[in-house]
């Protein structure tokens, strides 16, 4: 690469740009302003199926049927009162129940023991009813409907533990969201199509307008209501508990929120204080600010155009695209400065700046780049948008720092100071410290490079052990705080019910009416009452409820034969079947329509599983649809009706558990694709930045070497690889990079004008070494801030990235070093 | 000019006489020709619906995907006083053929109704007890109080305006339940009819249910006079959630006769259990 030829470029660039510097300023200011007119769009996802990208396989299964069955995610709320069957609890839980139904907002249906479905029947009579409404208030009455709930075995882990002690109540919401109609009579009235009224019975399928599920503000204003009543109604008398993932999702988002705040300002501090220790003026920390925020802002904007709303994994952004702008503007500014306190010419010191380090600049934030974008391609669609939108950051940072910063420079009075000019103790001080240490390291490694890297090989050696032993996460729970009341809750709630969340098994018979063949229904049965349980050993799980239709015939059965105990099975007769299905129709009771689709076609088998990290689901999804086929195997040829005999039943799994079962198989596969790409990406700009094949590989060790201890670290001390911590190779690397390049870059310069190896070290030391250092520690300050997070996902993952950043400068001043050492002592004639 | 005077004093006060009683007149008028909204309604319960009606029926059920699925019914109706009752049969689909429904609707206010259905598979019949009308009619968009007269004092009514639906002149009425309790009986919180001026025929309705965000709208696309009785041979009634249809049913009746010769023992529950003919 011809080194002096790209400077030159940069300087006639810089040139040009100042000569037209308000001009440029005109039109920077307009793009950046219509970029940022997006803003306002942006929105906030911390939902879990928002992990995985859109067209996911897995994600557009389960938005299939919740377009069928509505919202499968529901808030528990967990009562445990002295005397379930008493009067004081009993009134108090109606009130509660009736109050929740008139306040919360998008409300799709509450359930509790209050208005469970009772199904009971007599000689002459069959009664469906709200199940509190069946018992008087009377002793007699209390005792009987304890009686009664505690022997329904529909009721059992639905709404009451098996010990009776502990009762749920459910609440639903709907799935979609629903813009306000403004007038619903007027739209109503209109004779055309759209209105409420249309003139044509096809036409109803036709509306296909684009729903929206639930928004994360609507999710918000549920949760807001049903905590707000909560506290309202929670006693000693009265203790509730409240869980299910769309609390869960809400504490996420306001966690988020804070966090990102936080983050955000103080490392908008953590630049200021630094840019002003390291510049000592004000054009110093203004500058690098505006390039820093305008980058940032800038990215954001760019996700609200798109779309693409803010997620768990980007809420770093913000922290992040500010720590990796500053580096750019911190070395092009010390450059300038120390030139034009030299020469007192601004303009030519601009020109000089950038020129000497604009190819350092744009080869820092390429890596950078490179190292996220290597990441867009990852299943895991949380992930890829991090790296999407993490390398435009990069790349605005860049544009900004070597656009803006030197039209500002050119248009800001600056004085010139004059060098002799005392520094502060404070600043003397820390640049001493620098000094020394920049010092004893181009010592160390000019004089004593193989124990160096001996030493470098036996830390990636332990490091690989390490990496044998890390496993892969995905447990939302475990990323709040031991004591944090949701998590406290779903583990009682799991205990207590043996489950809070669930598995969806559909059962498509095939074609309509198909739910009407009696051995299919037969089959469902079976399969429901085997499934008590999945896997074995340690990686047994109990799922405690399983519902579907056939809960309805078992009850509608008995209660059409006289109640008696044993009639509570389904029917085996088709038209029986048909005809109790109808009737159950007519009972007034809507649980219907959540079990099958109105064709008949399609039945839901609903698990009730704990709570657990993604990988306990992983293996039991297979077991699960294995099982699921072999029960409907002989559907077929044991039916009567010849027509039936060209349909079979397929069965598809979707819910909850899926979304996590799929969101790790996604994490674990993007994982090491997206290392890869980014390893030999960046390697071949370090080739061409060195312009020597083996020298650039060898400059990817002090490259990928601290990223390999922190993942060894990691395994040692049992922190897990989750969607967070994977992020850190990446983003470490192409951080770490930048350190590499400003070292390649400067010691190749000057080994090529001295011909000495250490006297090119220490050289490049004194010069892009001390904004090595301080880039350093701002990184790292800017993602140790993250270890204040209550979040133990955040504390990880800014702990591990701020480790391997500080070692990535340790890496650049010791190793690369000492590896330039070694082979430029052999060979002093090398052509470079 | 003191004659001119005199006339013009006369042809003032005249003229005054004469506006002043055209006005008292005229707004005697308009008192006497609108009607209160109760008026209305109850008009509307005491029109003629038909007695010993025999007839076919047709009940499309369409879901949001518009899959449809059509049961064929037979239907009988006879008046018992202020009391109706109605036989219902399913001719198909095949599986519920037979299956049989019998309603005692009572006319006094707070008397429920009585339900008996049917199963021919059972071979069994089974009163429904249902209390509570909000319950959906046969898995259709029309609840259990859509099928049958409101008790008119458990309303507020207010005449909204008049407008045309169809081409029909209307009164549009909006009713207003009085209590919670009526609104949990039968499942809406309030409703605007429609009602036709010449026949007090109900011809649209829109009803707010229970569950918010969610309204009915009901729409008679064909109403003929059969035997002179005004008989809808066409309604719909779509579920809506804001613009999206969540579910529709379509009603249908043809070879609708009247005055037939109906015997009372039709409608009791051993009649029910002998089948459709």
């Amino acid at each position: 690469m011809d080194r002096s030829g790209v400077e030159r470029a940069f300087i006639s660039y810089t040139g040009g740009l100042i000569r037209w510097k308000w001009f440029a300023l005109v039109v920077v200011f307009v793009l950046t302003a219509l970029l940022l007119t997006n803003l306002p769009k942006i929105t906030i996802d911390t939902s879990n199926e928002g992990f995985l990208r859109a067209d996911d396989p897995i994600l557009l299964d389960y938005n299939r049927f919740r377009e069928q069955f509505g919202r499968e995610e529901v808030v528990l709320i967990a009562m445990r009162p002295q005397n379930i069957f008493a009067p004081e609890f009993v009134e108090t839980l109606k009130k509660f129940h009736s109050e929740l139904e008139e306040q919360v907002p998008h409300l799709d249906e509450v359930t509790s023991l209050v208005n469970v479905r009772y199904t009971v029947g007599n000689e002459s009579e069959l009664l469906v009813e709200d199940l509190m409404e069946a018992f008087p208030n009377t002793p007699e009455g209390y005792a009987e409907l304890r009686r009664v709930t505690l022997s329904h075995p529909f009721y059992k882990n639905l709404l009451i533990s098996e010990d009776g002690k502990v009762t749920t109540l459910v609440i639903e919401t709907k799935a979609f969201s629903t813009p306000e109609v403004e007038d619903p009579l007027s739209t109503g009235f209109d004779d055309m199509v759209e209105g409420g009224f249309d003139d044509d019975i096809e036409q109803s399928s036709s509306e296909s307008e684009e729903l929206t599920f639930l928004t994360d503000a609507e999710n918000g204003e549920v949760v807001d209501a049903v905590m707000e009543l909560v506290e309202e109604y929670r006693s000693e008398e009265f203790p509730l508990e409240v869980a299910g993932s769309p609390l869960v999702m809400e504490i996420l988002k306001k966690s988020m929120q804070n966090d990102m705040r936080k983050f955000t300002l103080s490392m908008v501090g953590i630049i200021v204080i630094f840019l002003f220790i390291t510049f000592r003026r004000g054009s110093g920390v203004f500058i690098p600010l505006v390039v820093v925020i305008l980058s940032l802002l800038s990215t954001i904007a760019l996700m609200a155009a798109t779309g693409v709303p803010l997620k768990l994994t980007t809420q770093i952004l913000p922290s992040f695209i500010m720590a990796v702008g500053i580096g750019d503007s911190v070395h092009i500014l010390s450059i300038f400065y120390r030139r034009f306190d030299q020469n007192g010419d601004k303009m030519e010191a601009i020109q000089y700046a950038v020129g000497h380090s604009g190819l350092a600049v744009v080869m820092t934030s390429l890596t950078t780049a490179a190292g996220l974008f290597s990441f867009s391609t990852a299943e895991l669609g949380a992930v890829a948008e991090l790296g999407m939108f993490g390398g435009a950051g990069a790349i605005f940072a860049m544009l900004f720092s070597v656009i803006l910063l030197p039209i500002l420079l050119a248009i800001l009075p600056l004085k010139q100071r004059s060098l002799g000019e005392k520094a502060s103790s404070v600043e003397q001080e820390s640049k001493g410290v620098i000094d020394k240490l920049l010092n004893g390291a181009a010592h160390l490694s000019s004089n004593h490079p193989i124990p160096i890297v001996f030493g470098a090989l036996l830390l990636f050696l332990v490091a690989l052990f390490g990496i044998s032993q890390i496993q892969f996460k995905h447990d939302v729970m475990t990323w709040f705080p031991e004591d944090e009341p949701i998590r406290v809750a779903t583990e009682n709630v799991d205990r207590d019910m043996r489950g809070t969340i669930s598995v969806e098994v559909l059962i498509d018979s095939g074609k309509a009416d198909g739910l009407y063949n009696p051995t299919v229904i037969g089959n469902l049965a079976k399969l429901q009452d085997s499934l008590d349980s999945l896997g074995s050993g340690d990686a047994k799980l109990v799922s405690g409820k399983r519902s579907s239709v056939v809960d309805i015939l078992r009850e509608t059965n008995q209660a059409l034969n006289e109640n008696r105990v044993e009639e509570y099975r389904v029917p085996t007769e088709r038209k029986l079947l048909a005809q109790e299905m109808l009737l159950f129709e007519n009972t007034g009771s809507d649980d219907l329509e959540k079990m099958v689709d109105s064709e008949l076609r399609t039945a839901r088998l609903t698990l009730r599983l704990p709570w657990r990290d993604a990988g306990a689901y992983t293996e039991l999804v297979g077991e699960l649809q294995q099982r699921s086929e072999a029960a409907f195997v002989n559907s077929v040829d044991s039916s009567v009706d010849s027509s039936d005999a060209d349909s079979s039943v397929t069965i598809s799994i979707t819910g909850l558990m899926m979304i996590f079962a799929r969101t790790l198989d996604a994490m674990m596969s993007s994982m090491l694709e997206s290392y890869t790409i980014a390893a030999v990406v960046i390697s071949i700009m370090m080739i061409l930045l060195v312009g020597s094949v083996r020298l650039g590989l060898i400059s990817m060790i002090p490259n990928l070497l601290p990223i390999t201890i922190v993942l060894g670290v990691m395994g040692i001390f049992g922190l897990p690889l989750d969607a967070f911590t994977m992020l850190i190779g990446s983003i470490a690397l192409g951080l770490a990079v930048d350190d590499t390049v400003h070292f390649m870059h400067n010691f190749m310069r000057y080994y090529k004008d001295s011909g000495s190896s250490s006297e090119a070290i220490v050289h490049t030391m004194h010069t892009a070494g001390r904004a090595m250092v301080v880039t350093t520690i701002v990184l790292s300050l800017g993602f140790f801030i993250f270890m204040s997070s209550e979040m133990n996902n955040l504390l990880n993952f800014g702990g591990l990235t701020g480790l391997a950043i500080i070692l990535s400068l340790f890496a650049d001043i010791l190793l690369a070093p000492a590896l330039m050492t070694l082979i430029f002592r052999k060979k002093l004639n090398l052509k470079v | 000019m003191e004659n001119m005077m005199m006339k013009l004093k006369k042809l003032t006060v005249a003229l005054t006489i004469t506006l002043m009683s055209t006005t008292i007149l005229s707004s005697l008028n308009l008192a006497v020709a609108a009607p209160s909204a109760r008026e209305l309604m109850e008009a509307v319960n005491a029109r003629d619906d038909g007695n010993n009606g025999l007839m076919e029926m047709e009940m499309i059920l369409i879901d949001k995907k518009g899959k449809q699925r059509i049961r064929k019914l037979k239907k009988m109706s006879q008046d018992r006083g202020d009391d109706s009752y109605s036989l219902l049969f399913f001719l198909s689909p095949s599986d519920v053929k037979d299956t049989g429904f019998l309603t005692y609707d009572y006319d006094q206010s707070g008397k429920d109704d009585d339900q008996w259905l049917y199963l021919p598979a059972l071979k069994k019949t089974k009163r429904i007890a249902n209390d509570d009308k909000s319950g959906s009619f046969m898995g259709s968009d029309f609840n259990y109080s859509d099928m049958s007269d409101p008790d008119l004092d458990d309303y507020n009514f207010t005449l909204m305006k008049e407008t045309k639906v169809h081409g029909n002149e209307v009164w549009q009425i909006k009713s207003v339940p009085k209590s919670k309790e009526i609104i949990e009986e039968t499942g809406y919180r309030q409703s605007v009819v429609f009602v036709r001026k010449d026949n007090f025929v109900v011809v649209r309705a829109v009803r707010w249910m229970e569950s918010k965000g969610k309204l009915r709208y009901l729409d008679l696309k064909k109403l003929e006079q059969i035997d002179g009785v005004w008989t809808p041979l066409e309604t719909t009634m779509t579920t809506k959630e804001g613009k999206r249809t969540l579910h529709k049913t379509v009603i249908r009746y043809s070879k609708v006769r009247y005055n037939q010769e109906l015997d009372e023992s039709l409608f009791t529950v051993r009649r029910l259990e002998k089948g459709a003919n």
